[in-house]
């Protein structure tokens, strides 16, 4: 029967230009790497297929344009995504004090419990490194979100960070479908015959 | 008419349905194909000077996205729903436009009576229902001699 997935999820990756959003991305769905440097124009879509607890998910992944003359456009792939991924990079200072930003725009344009996580990239070059681990757990802790620390090149932690995402998002998607609230209802009694007394006809 | 799509009001493919045997396309291909079209009909709505939505009375119901992409041999018409629902189907560009239209609609009537009403689907989520795909079949079958 088509189709021969049970899910799919709707994944958003954000953050300032040239983190490595499209890195991570390339080291998840196809396993492999490069160095230079791609702007994304508008948005970009990768899949990838997973098994959870033995139902089939397919993770798109809407990975999108950093740079800021792409944002009107970018704004509009915010709704309905299930988890947000906002990357930075530890080697610059910037693109981490901007992560605020991001979770305001995520605030501004997404569903209200979306799931979201946040993730240090380039943490393979640690004698560039300006934003400690603790800094960003830090804010990740402020934020109430999952923090991760990854490298797109060596592969580090890319795995779990989409593992992660994609447990927590099955688990609030199939909780939302098994307890929606039910409507109080009226119970319905026995019939019970109308006082026949007091009729103009009687 | 070659292939049916129905994306939710995200802009992710839900259901997807060719009409030909020998379409090469792999699931994710599908997937990539439908919401790049979502963001195609997103960006044309805001390209257009006018909107005409805020003019009319009930504008904010009307639909503002693509609703006809025409090629040289091949056609992608989206009737849009005002839920954000987007029925779309590729056709050959000598289908005629207007049954291609009603076939959409009706799709979406089938919808609503064996997916909405399907107590194990989940809503946004990609379509499993046989019932449904059967009543698709049979509305294929009843156009496909028109094109």
């Amino acid at each position: 029967m088509n189709p021969e997935y049970d899910y799919l999820f709707k994944l958003l990756l954000i953050g300032d230009s040239g983190v490595g959003k499209s890195c991570l991305l390339l080291r998840f769905a196809d396993d492999t790497y490069t160095d230079s440097f791609i702007s994304t124009i508008g948005v970009d879509f990768k899949i990838r297929t997973i098994e959870l607890d033995g139902k089939t998910v397919k993770l798109q992944i809407w990975d999108t344009a950093g740079q800021e003359r792409f944002r009107t456009i970018t704004s509009s792939y915010y709704r309905g995504a299930h988890g947000i991924i906002i990357v930075y990079d530890v080697t610059d200072k910037e693109s981490f004090l901007n992560v605020k930003n991001w979770i305001a725009e995520i605030d501004k344009y997404a569903t209200e419990n979306v799931n979201k996580l946040l993730v240090g990239n380039k943490c393979d070059l640690a004698s560039k490194k300006v934003v400690s681990y603790d800094e960003g757990k830090e804010l990740a802790d402020q934020l109430g979100i999952r923090f991760l620390e990854t490298s797109a090149k060596n592969s580090h932690n890319v795995e779990q960070a989409f593992h992660i995402m994609a447990g927590e998002i099955k688990s609030r998607v199939q909780a939302a479908g098994a307890q929606q609230p039910r409507p109080a209802g009226q119970r319905l009694q026995p019939a019970k015959p109308v006082n026949p007394s007091g009729g103009c006809c009687s | 008419m070659y292939t049916l799509y129905i994306n939710n009001r995200h802009g992710s493919l839900v259901y997807q349905k060719d009409f030909l045997s020998d379409v090469k396309l792999t699931a994710n291909d599908r997937i990539r194909l439908a919401s790049t079209f979502h963001g195609l009909s997103a960006i044309a709505a805001q390209i257009s000077p006018v909107n005409t939505s805020k003019r009319l009375p009930f504008g904010f119901l009307q639909t503002t996205g693509i609703s006809l992409i025409e090629a040289e041999g091949f056609r992608i018409q989206c009737f849009e729903t005002l839920t954000g629902l987007k029925f779309f189907a590729v056709a050959s560009s000598t289908f005629p436009a207007v049954i291609l239209d009603s076939f959409l609609k009706q799709v979406y009537e089938v919808y609503t009576d064996y997916v909405l009403k399907n107590p194990f689907h989940d809503i946004d989520m990609p379509i499993r229902c046989e019932l449904f795909d059967r009543a698709v079949e049979n509305l294929f079958n009843s156009i496909k001699g028109l094109g």
